[in-house]
């Protein structure tokens, strides 16, 4: 069929076929979901952390009425945190999920997605994942590396890891995804050259800690803004009176 | 005549009898958890081993055996997480299949009644508090740590026994052996029977070893369901009844 010469028939076309890339666009920015649950982990540790030098204190000072009572609020705490990781978290973050998203309703990347890909990474890579992460605790703690470069240490296996990831759910996931691992990475640069980035004196776990979530944290809600854009860029296209003749006439045309 | 309606009557006693024996074989099929028994208390030893070998190399300043020690720990780990959560399924499936091959197949599902899991998952959670609150007790030196095993007593043993009574239906009754034992010797050591073994066997020994007692005690209970179903079955009262 001849592409029609008629300029707002034109516009309208161009407009129509712009509505699935936006809609795509706006379906793999929905972030929100990650956002909770690196909320969710974030406080998490803080309470554990919280818990664990709270028993320590108590403990040193001889307090041990108080000691007994920290540990056993920190053992109630890992167990919840055990159910919510195998059992809470799905249930919880969906029920999240539809809430912040009420007004926009359903959205699925299923028809950009690959069939038959999974939706996470393989076994293997996780597998390996983990084994560096306990291969590099194991090792600041024996003090084979300086626990000051716990930060670039990780970034050795977490840039890739991440990258991986971003790359293995290109299609549904955001690519903003890719600013976490990409300012992790600089993030361990600067430290390796000695530039200041740690400001949290002694805490070193937050040396790993705080570019972790708020990496993480400026990625999704990069990605959220974008899809922001996305849906408004999408209504606008949906709403506009060329697109709305154009699908008319499309349709009258079918008819 | 009456000699024949008594055979017949014995026949019938011994087809009724037939479904209450094979139920039984059925519950008493205990090798897979023997097999689990086995595996958990070897990866607790390599735990245990490599941990003590790690700090040890550590403490005598061998820097490259420590770091060697630590990754093999680290590996391990990651292989028992897999273990745990896929390896687990398909590992107890064939070690099963292969230690039943001349027996075929078994099932109680048709007496089993175990789908509400909600009360499992609440018993378990109740006992991952129990383990670490219990192991935090002692390394704060609120609890004597000869005392380890008797204080975890007081939730493994209901554990154990809220387990074997949600299993009632599917699983051997022999297995609150386990339960019991445990107590037992809990009871002793709080008694002062010197039985203790040092804190880590105390827990390891009566874990293992009485979970062993209990299995093996419900697999050789199961050996004699079998053999009575055979004669049942191979009986030629059984066959005239038929």
């Amino acid at each position: 069929m001849a592409r029609d010469t008629n300029p707002p028939v034109r516009k309208a076309e161009d407009d129509l076929r712009e509505i699935p890339k936006w809609a795509r666009r706006y379906a793999q920015n929905r972030t929100l979901p990650v956002v909770a649950f690196l909320v969710i982990s974030a406080v998490g540790s803080c309470v554990f952390g919280g818990l664990s030098l709270l028993t320590v204190w108590a403990y040193v000072e001889d307090k041990r009425v108080l000691s007994a009572v920290s540990m056993l609020v920190l053992c109630g705490f890992a167990a919840w945190w055990v159910w919510f990781s195998f059992i809470g978290a799905g249930r919880i973050i969906r029920s999240i999920t539809e809430r912040l998203y009420q007004g926009d309703g359903g959205v699925s990347v299923g028809a950009w997605a690959g069939i038959g890909e999974s939706k996470g990474p393989p076994l293997l890579v996780t597998f390996v994942f983990l084994f560096c992460v306990l291969a590099s605790i194991g090792l600041g703690l024996l003090g084979l590396y300086p626990i000051t470069l716990m930060q670039p240490v990780s970034a050795l296996y977490v840039v890739p890891f991440l990258c991986y990831l971003g790359l293995k759910m290109r299609r549904v996931g955001s690519p903003f995804m890719f600013l976490w691992p990409g300012l992790y990475g600089i993030h361990a640069i600067l430290d390796v050259a000695g530039v200041p980035v740690r400001f949290w004196g002694d805490f070193h776990a937050l040396d790993i800690f705080a570019p972790m979530v708020g990496y993480g944290l400026i990625a999704t809600l990069a990605a959220h803004i974008y899809g922001r854009v996305a849906l408004r860029r999408l209504r606008a296209l949906a709403a506009s009176p060329e697109s709305l003749q154009g699908a008319a006439g499309q349709s009258n045309g079918r008819a | 005549m009456k000699r024949s309606a008594d055979s017949v009557q014995e026949a019938d006693g011994r087809v009724r009898e037939i479904p209450k024996w094979a139920r039984r074989y059925a519950q008493n099929r205990t090798l897979p958890v023997v097999a689990m028994l086995v595996i958990g208390a070897a990866a607790f030893c390599v735990f245990g081993g490599l941990g003590l070998l790690t700090g040890w190399a550590y403490v005598e300043d061998k820097r490259v055996l420590a770091a060697a020690s630590m990754l093999v720990l680290c590996g391990f780990t990651v292989w028992w997480v897999w273990f745990c959560f896929i390896g687990f399924v398909r590992i107890i499936r064939s070690i099963t299949e292969r230690l039943y091959q001349g027996e075929g197949g078994a099932v109680v599902g048709a007496c089993a009644g175990i789908e509400d899991s909600r009360g499992l998952v609440l018993a378990a959670l109740v006992l991952i508090f129990f383990v670490p609150a219990t192991l935090g007790l002692f390394f704060l030196g609120l609890c004597p740590i000869r005392l380890m095993q008797p204080v975890s007593a007081l939730c493994v043993v209901p554990f154990l026994c809220y387990l074997g009574l949600k299993m009632r239906p599917v699983g051997s009754p022999f297995i609150f052996l386990w339960p019991g034992l445990y107590a037992i010797h809990a009871v002793l050591l709080v008694t002062g029977v010197p039985i203790g073994m040092g804190p880590m066997l105390d827990m390891l020994v009566p874990t293992f070893g009485y979970g062993l007692v209990a299995t093996l005690a419900g697999h050789i209970y199961g050996r004699v369901a079998l053999r009575r179903l055979r004669t049942l079955t191979a009986s030629p009262e059984l066959s005239d009844g038929e």
